[in-house]
């Protein structure tokens, strides 16, 4: 717990706050996110959400051939951005209110992903290429005899759902433990992130690790009996993910108006200055990390069925990256301009891709660069300025 | 400075390695006590000893400092005899390379960490004030009141209605009462030394440090903290580290003198502005 020589240097001016990698944070900003009442913003969230996800389900439950109809491809999109706002939820918790920018944030959605992928593995029996009851054709392909321990109890949904929170949830923790017990901070952190989701794609492209290597774990056919092409369950996956995305924002504006909330936001802003009364800032990241960790796999089990592969290629440090700038394009601090982020970027990216497929990576640059310069609050802090 | 201070012997050599010795209690086996402070020989703070360099400067030369209970000491001296490095040490934020600090009979400061320290009843405020500037002034207070810190209950806190009476008494005590409800970044540097003040008084520590309590304030605002500090020191003990003279004389207390790491003269006001060492200090070799 003690730190090192080199850290004891004087410091005349007071508690050193600015050590923090100078990412910008501690300033007062006037209209900056701070404690002002949420009950507004959480009411309009909520409503804008459970408006969507009615919406989306009347419509595309609709027949075909009524102009409202949504067509099940499109809700399974949507879903698809529903989970990756949960991502960007959980990313602003510890970004925009405890001041850790962790780039390394798939990893945590990649790996409930393939908690989820190992479940709907098993789901497959003998339905494979191959047709082993028991082994996932890869296994069968790689001359794997019997199923390695570590995939024995993923035939069971409830164990996989424990697995979900715990897997991710239990990395985070040791990963937190070890980073914020030896006061690793700022870009410090953020490196350290990087590399642990780099160090996790690695082993997961290798064969040997039994998770599927370059292909991943894919073919994906039933969860919970129900098969996963059904238009009927595609629905249900993507009202599953409207719902835990409303849970989490509410766990987490539950937290964030606390005493705790308040001593995170202390946190990010003054760091040391929260030591000097009493608190063990220590633990409040680990608590939070761990919290934000999990809610990352909970929304890459969702994710995974609604895509219908996952594989090491989540582990990207790209994708980490790409979710910072979720938040960072809708505004953070907030977590609703997270989630707007999200939304919105994945939204171009889809049109993007298909009109100017090429076009896209820089334009997600050129949007980062513009938000950055002009916008440094986000599409939300564009919208309060123009409310006031 | 041209003046040398005569070598002492600063610290005694260490005993030797006594790993057989039977009077011998190793470290691991003491308790770490953080409730329980005794105070029964009336002393609060202990320095011995205490010496840190850093990268060669020597900061801190074998300090000796104790502060009793109720008492209220002033510390003076030139930029860079050691006040701050001082007070870093006693709380936690720089562990010295030799010497020893006791809070009370039992708490071993060198053993703790920074929170620890700030439990047991040590609280501080900075040179520059730190306060945090994106929430109002009254969750400042809240956030200082003293009560658990773990992680669970700072989620579970809530605040009833003697601590809400308190932090409303605190914003009359501080002046800050229009502006409780503000963000503490809209405050002038003047209201965040009295934030900071009131932060630090809801801790409700058994020792207060206080760094600079006068820098950037107006007369009139040195006068009400002048108030402040005399009440604080009925039921708490206080060590206020001061450049301004005309402060220190209001406070009426005794005055520790700091130079080049070391205490140069202790005493009253004007018996210390009368030292000749200190003159020498403060004025240059050969003024007398």
């Amino acid at each position: 717990m003690w730190r090192s020589k080199g850290d004891k240097a004087p410091d005349e001016h007071g508690p050193g706050g600015k050590g923090s990698g100078g990412q910008g944070q501690g300033e007062y900003v006037p209209g900056g996110p701070g404690p002002s009442s949420h009950g507004f913003s959480t009411l309009v969230f909520c409503t804008v959400l459970i408006m969507t996800i009615v919406g989306v389900s009347v419509a595309n439950l609709l027949p075909t051939t009524h102009p409202a109809h949504i067509g099940t491809f499109t809700v399974s999109v949507l879903g698809k951005y529903l989970t990756y706002a949960i991502l960007a939820v959980a990313v602003d918790l510890v970004w925009g209110y405890l001041g850790i920018l962790s780039l390394g944030h798939a990893a945590f959605f990649a790996l409930g992903g393939y908690v989820m992928g190992m479940y709907l593995m098993r789901q497959i029996g003998s339905r494979g290429v191959y047709g082993n009851p028991d082994l996932p054709d890869f296994m069968v392909f790689l001359d794997w005899e019997t199923l390695p321990w570590y995939w024995l109890g993923f035939d069971s949904f409830a164990f996989t759902a424990l697995m979900i929170l715990l897997v991710p949830g239990l990395l985070a923790f040791l990963f937190g433990w070890f980073a914020f017990r030896s006061r690793v901070e700022g870009v410090y952190l953020s490196i350290i992130t990087q590399a642990l989701t780099y160090a996790l794609m690695l082993a997961f492209f290798r064969n040997e690790l039994g998770f599927g290597g370059n292909n991943g774990l894919t073919d994906f056919r039933d969860l919970l009996g129900y098969d996963l092409r059904s238009d009927n369950v595609r629905l249900a996956l993507f009202i599953a993910s409207g719902v835990t995305l409303l849970l989490v924002y509410l766990l987490c504006r539950h937290i964030l108006s606390s005493r705790l909330g308040r001593v995170a936001l202390a946190v990010r802003d003054a760091e040391h200055r929260v030591r000097f009364l009493g608190y063990r800032v220590e633990r409040v990241k680990l608590a939070l990390f761990t919290l934000s960790a999990v809610i990352a796999g909970l929304a890459g089990a969702l994710y995974v069925p609604q895509v219908g592969i996952i594989n090491p290629g989540e582990f990207s440090p790209l994708n980490s990256i790409e979710v910072v700038v979720w938040v960072a394009i809708g505004g953070r601090g907030t977590l609703y301009g997270a989630v707007v982020g999200a939304i919105g970027v994945n939204y171009a990216k889809t049109w993007f891709t298909t009109a100017y497929p090429d076009a896209w990576l820089f334009a997600l640059g050129a949007l980062f660069v513009l938000v950055t310069l002009a916008l440094p609050r986000g599409i939300v802090g564009l919208l309060r300025r123009a409310r006031r | 400075m041209a003046m040398t201070p005569a070598k002492t012997p600063r610290r005694p050599t260490p005993p030797s390695p006594g790993v057989l010795r039977r009077d011998k209690v190793f470290d691991f086996l003491i308790p770490r006590e953080v409730d329980n402070l005794d105070l029964s020989h009336g002393t609060v703070l202990y320095l011995e000893g205490v010496s840190v360099a850093f990268d060669g400067f020597q900061a801190i030369d074998g300090l000796d400092f104790h502060v009793d209970r109720n008492e209220l000491r002033c510390v003076i001296g030139p930029n860079g005899a050691g006040k701050t490095t001082m007070m870093d040490i006693i709380t936690g934020k720089t562990r010295p390379d030799h010497g020893s600090a006791w809070f009370g009979q039992r708490i071993n400061l060198l053993r703790l960490s920074e929170a620890e320290i700030a439990q047991a009843g040590i609280g501080r405020k900075f040179q520059k004030p730190t306060v945090f500037e994106n929430l109002s002034v009254n969750e400042n207070l809240e956030l200082a009141m003293d009560g658990p810190r773990g992680v669970w209950q700072t989620f579970r806190a809530s605040i009833d209605a003697t601590a809400r009476q308190r932090i409303e008494e605190m914003t009359h005590t501080i002046g800050l009462v229009e502006q409780r409800h503000g963000l503490a970044g809209a405050l002038s540097h003047g209201q965040k030394q009295w934030l900071e003040i009131g932060m630090l008084v809801m801790q409700n520590p058994i020792l207060l440090l206080i760094d600079e309590p006068a820098a950037g304030m107006t007369h009139q605002e040195m006068d009400r903290t002048i108030e402040l500090l005399l009440r604080l020191r009925e039921n708490h003990a206080l060590v206020v580290v001061e450049h301004d003279m005309d402060f220190v004389r209001a406070l009426d207390a005794p005055v520790t003198v700091l130079h080049q790491g070391r205490v140069l003269t202790s005493g009253n006001m004007t018996d210390v502005q009368n030292d000749a060492s200190v003159r020498e200090v403060y004025l240059g070799e050969g003024a007398d």
